[in-house]
């Protein structure tokens, strides 16, 4: 029988002791170790209860600052902003005389480029007359802007893409409306828990602070045609889908209704409505810095009335708070 | 003109897949740049921007989300550098870590609110290096790169950062009666 291996005493084969593991604790973490290195962490890690506490609490901790922040509605990028921002850079490819200035170019001003874009489509939206006389006379006409770096810009082909790029925006922002109405109001699935619209009016905006009151009164004004029967269910301030909302739910003519205000960099318009699956209806509309929707199951004239009844005073409220 | 517009399109087509996913995770990281929604916003176009100017010296298939944030804090120094905001730090490195004695307890049971707002209190040296490699994984490589600084001094700001963020933590859970381990 041959004879058993001597095996060398326990220290001796730790060959990493504390000092030297919390030395390289923080790379252990990184995965930027050596497999050597790695192999003398797993080793000491086997016969020290406390490091692997300390690994423990450290990998723990790293875990939380990374939910924290990836979470963390401040981080999150605005959807409209994103929408926007691809439907400009697919124009200044898809336009060879932008394409070729943003290849040659040493420098190329976006900021100023993308102001010029804004700048056209407020023009469109507002300056109508005169665009329908300069549109008449060329209608190919072409814009010579060379204070902003970009000599050459389509008119029309620029503005039917920045309005493609504002009706998508809008679809996306009613959509994440309708997901907080399913995720929120009907059933609570959010990753974040509501606060107070107290807490809200400190943290996101004054207008938050009685802003149900203002809605409910709207809501049962005697003196407009269409009134509502509706009743306060709860008023709370929510994220989905990193899109904040102060939301209140309401049961109004017997189905539960959400009225979602949300900030909106999308220019001002008429009410718009729209259907989702799962027989909701949406309505809303841009009021200048926000957006208003109505979310239920009500026909569209209702979530429609709705929205025309309490965007008045909603927008009356916002000015009043700011 | 014809080969010119198809070679546009497939560009423009590769960049859709590369770079368009990552618009949210460089918006984040400039987010936590610049504290400011509007001005990250700015940087994010601007990154873009250069990122699609550029875009056929990027190799496909390579880290396209390490390039776009060298892309960023490239802009970022630039911008810095207009606004007068660039400084050394090494002196404050040290600084700060003399005052750091001992490694605190990490307390449990925390809102990530308080965790934005220890991160948000620790100087912005060491809070980016956290930021970018344990929210944002990127490598010691890849940070030195973006940040133009050795990777021993990647290592120390993460080690002195890690370290602020648990004192940070620990004098809130002090202060509000939290548990801690350890």
């Amino acid at each position: 029988m041959p004879a058993k291996p001597v095996l060398p005493p326990k220290a001796e084969v730790t060959f990493m002791n504390c000092q030297k593991f919390r030395e390289v604790i923080d790379s252990y973490l990184g995965d930027e170790l050596l497999v050597e290195t790695n192999h003398e962490v797993f080793h000491h890690l086997e016969n020290c209860a406390a490091c692997r506490q300390e690994l423990a609490a450290r990998r723990a901790l790293r875990q939380s600052v990374r939910l924290a922040v990836k979470s963390s509605p401040e981080m999150q990028i605005d959807h409209a902003f994103a929408l926007r921002l691809r439907g400009e850079l697919s124009e200044l490819v898809l336009q060879p005389a932008i394409w070729n200035k943003l290849r040659s170019a040493p420098l190329f001003n976006f900021k100023l480029q993308a102001a010029a874009a804004v700048s056209i489509l407020v023009i469109s939206l507002l300056g109508g007359a005169l665009l329908n006389r300069y549109r008449a006379s060329d209608e190919n006409a072409v814009v010579n802007n060379d204070q902003v770096n970009s000599p050459v810009i389509k008119r029309t082909s620029e503005e039917l893409a920045m309005n493609q790029a504002v009706q998508v925006a809008w679809q996306e922002m009613a959509e994440t409306a309708v997901g907080d109405h399913e995720n929120c109001a009907l059933e609570f699935r959010l990753a974040e828990k509501p606060i107070s619209l107290d807490e809200a009016a400190k943290k996101y905006g004054t207008y938050n602070r009685d802003i149900e009151k203002v809605l409910i009164s709207a809501l049962q004004n005697k003196e407009q045609d269409n009134t509502i029967e509706a009743e306060l269910l709860k008023a709370h301030f929510c994220v989905f889908a990193g899109r904040r909302f102060t939301h209140i739910v309401l049961r109004a003519n017997g189905e539960i209704v959400s009225v979602l205000v949300t900030d909106s960099d999308l220019p001002a318009g008429e009410i718009q409505t729209g259907k989702q699956d799962g027989n909701l209806n949406v309505a809303g509309v841009n009021i200048g810095r926000f957006a208003i929707f109505a979310v239920s199951k009500l026909p569209d004239n209702e979530n429609k009335t709705i929205v025309a009844t309490v965007s008045p005073a909603i927008r009356k409220h916002i000015e009043q708070s700011s | 003109m014809f080969f010119r517009e198809r070679e546009r399109e497939k560009e423009w087509a590769a960049f859709e897949i590369e770079a368009m996913p990552l618009m949210a995770d460089v918006f984040r990281v400039a987010m936590w740049m610049t504290r400011d929604r509007a001005e990250a916003e700015d940087m994010t176009q601007e990154t873009f921007t250069q990122a699609l100017r550029s875009f056929h010296r990027y190799t496909p298939g390579t880290n396209c989300r390490a390039w776009l944030v060298t892309i960023l804090y490239h802009l970022n120094s630039k911008r810095r550098m207009k606004l007068g905001q660039l400084k050394l730090v090494e002196d404050l490195d040290e600084q700060i870590a003399q005052t750091i004695a001992f490694v605190p307890p990490i307390p449990q049971h925390l809102e990530d609110e308080e965790i934005i707002t220890a991160l948000g209190k620790i100087p912005s040296q060491f809070s980016d290096v956290v930021i970018l490699t344990d929210v944002e994984d990127f490598s010691y490589k890849e940070v030195a790169e973006f940040l133009a600084v050795p990777i021993g001094t990647v290592m120390s700001r993460l080690h002195r950062g890690r370290k602020l963020l648990r004192q940070e933590l620990t004098t809130y859970a002090r202060k509000t009666g939290i548990a801690s381990e350890g």
